[in-house]
């Protein structure tokens, strides 16, 4: 059995923008982290759905 | 003035991938007097503006205006602007303390605002399907539940996308931990807004918590008798004040978490079915959970901490006083392994 410590995840610094190939290789083997980085993703996608798109008047 | 500015068509010489050394060389020029130079800079980053007004103010004129100002203040304001920040950031500081700024003028209570725009969403207002309103619904309760830091920076960094150190400038905040702690409670806040529930059914009780530094259960069983929900809250505050601290190596904790589920097997009767709530599933439980059908494990919900869900099933079946939840957090919190099987 693999263990790992609570604190040791990297959804937070994969939403943050961590790219690197450790924080890809965590991602690809932790369903905690992948899981919790698709459900963000959809709270910011419903978020983003909701913004108006830009007024005439400020379209220039 | 503004349309002045900015009425004109994107220049191609400025429209190389706006960051860094570009947008340094675009208000160098539109220092220098080009108008050009600041049409681009407008051009670039008028959405992100507008959605950082709109987001705040929640207000279609307001926001408009807001935007307009913060543009007209930063192409006053040029000479002021220095390369050791971005320049999005720098126009998003305008834009937020211009912001602040008309709400605190106007004693504007967001929640206002709000209410007006839910109450013309509940009517259809917008057009929303019956399922998806009620999650617009439920998402834009949400937004407008969470404390004002907390919203400004899930503002800046999931809907903007400003790295974590850029936001905490924007936000005047010091230390962007500050600032990263403040998104990690607004993304916890949030994300049920947008999920399916994935609660343990409402009901449940605890028969036991199992905790170490590399992995933690909770046991939960439904259909229990009040006296016997009473009794264990009261066995499980007796052995948090008799807890004594050990760690155990990280090696034994599967062989102490079988344990752990024997000894509940032994004590649930045996007609109910039992849930197993876990940070992580250990894979070296399989063979046990083949062996007891009556079981299921499962993973907390991917919104809430596996001590979230602790909190809330304890609040459903046996409340707590503050007093006793935070010494039930300490205990779950501390990198020791505790272990209650529903005995003090």
């Amino acid at each position: 059995m693999r263990l790992r410590r609570h604190r040791g995840h990297y959804w937070q610094a994969v939403l943050d923008g961590d790219r690197s190939p450790q924080a890809a290789a965590h991602l690809e083997r932790c369903g905690a982290c992948r899981t919790r980085v698709e459900a963000i993703g959809e709270v910011t996608r419903a978020a983003r759905a909701q913004a108006p798109p830009l007024p005439p008047g400020l379209d220039a | 003035m503004l349309g002045r500015i900015v009425n004109r068509q994107r220049v191609d010489v400025w429209t190389d991938a706006g960051h860094g050394d570009a947008d340094d060389r675009l208000v160098a020029a539109a220092r220098l007097g080009d108008p050009e130079a600041f049409a681009v800079i407008y051009q670039r980053y008028k959405l992100d503006v507008w959605h950082l007004a709109w987001f705040t103010l929640r207000d279609h004129h307001d926001a408009e205006d807001v935007t307009q100002d913060t543009f007209l203040k930063a192409h006053r304001a040029l000479g002021q602007y220095h390369r050791d920040g971005s320049l999005r950031a720098w126009l998003l500081t305008i834009c937020r303390n211009a912001c602040r700024d008309r709400l605190r003028a106007a004693q504007r209570h967001d929640l206002v605002a709000l209410d007006e725009e839910l109450a013309a969403l509940a009517a259809g207002g917008e057009g929303a399907g019956g399922a998806d309103r009620e999650r617009h619904l439920d998402f834009h309760r949400a937004l407008a539940a969470l404390p004002e830091d907390e919203r400004e920076a899930f503002l800046l960094v999931d809907v903007l996308g400003c790295h974590s150190d850029e936001a905490a400038r924007i936000a005047g905040v010091r230390a962007p931990s500050t600032l990263r702690s403040r998104l990690a409670r607004a993304r916890r806040a949030l994300g049920p807004a947008v999920m399916e529930p994935e609660h343990p059914g409402v009901g449940t009780e605890v028969w036991g918590l199992f905790h170490s530094p590399f992995l933690s259960a909770m046991v939960v069983c439904e259909h229990a008798a009040r006296d016997e929900v009473l009794d264990r809250r009261q066995a499980l505050l007796a052995s948090l004040a008799a807890r004594s601290g050990a760690g155990r190596a990280a090696g034994a904790v599967e062989a102490d978490l079988v344990a752990f589920l024997d000894a509940l097997d032994r004590r649930i009767p045996g007609d109910r079915p039992v849930l197993a709530v876990v940070d992580e599933r250990p894979p070296g439980a399989a063979p046990w959970l083949a062996g007891h059908p009556r079981w299921r494990m499962q993973r907390a919900p991917t919104h809430a901490s596996w001590i979230g869900e602790v909190d809330a099933v304890l609040t459903r079946s046996a409340p707590c006083t503050d007093q006793e939840r935070n010494r039930l957090r300490a205990v779950l919190q501390a990198d020791a392994a505790f272990v209650w099987t529903g005995r003090a």
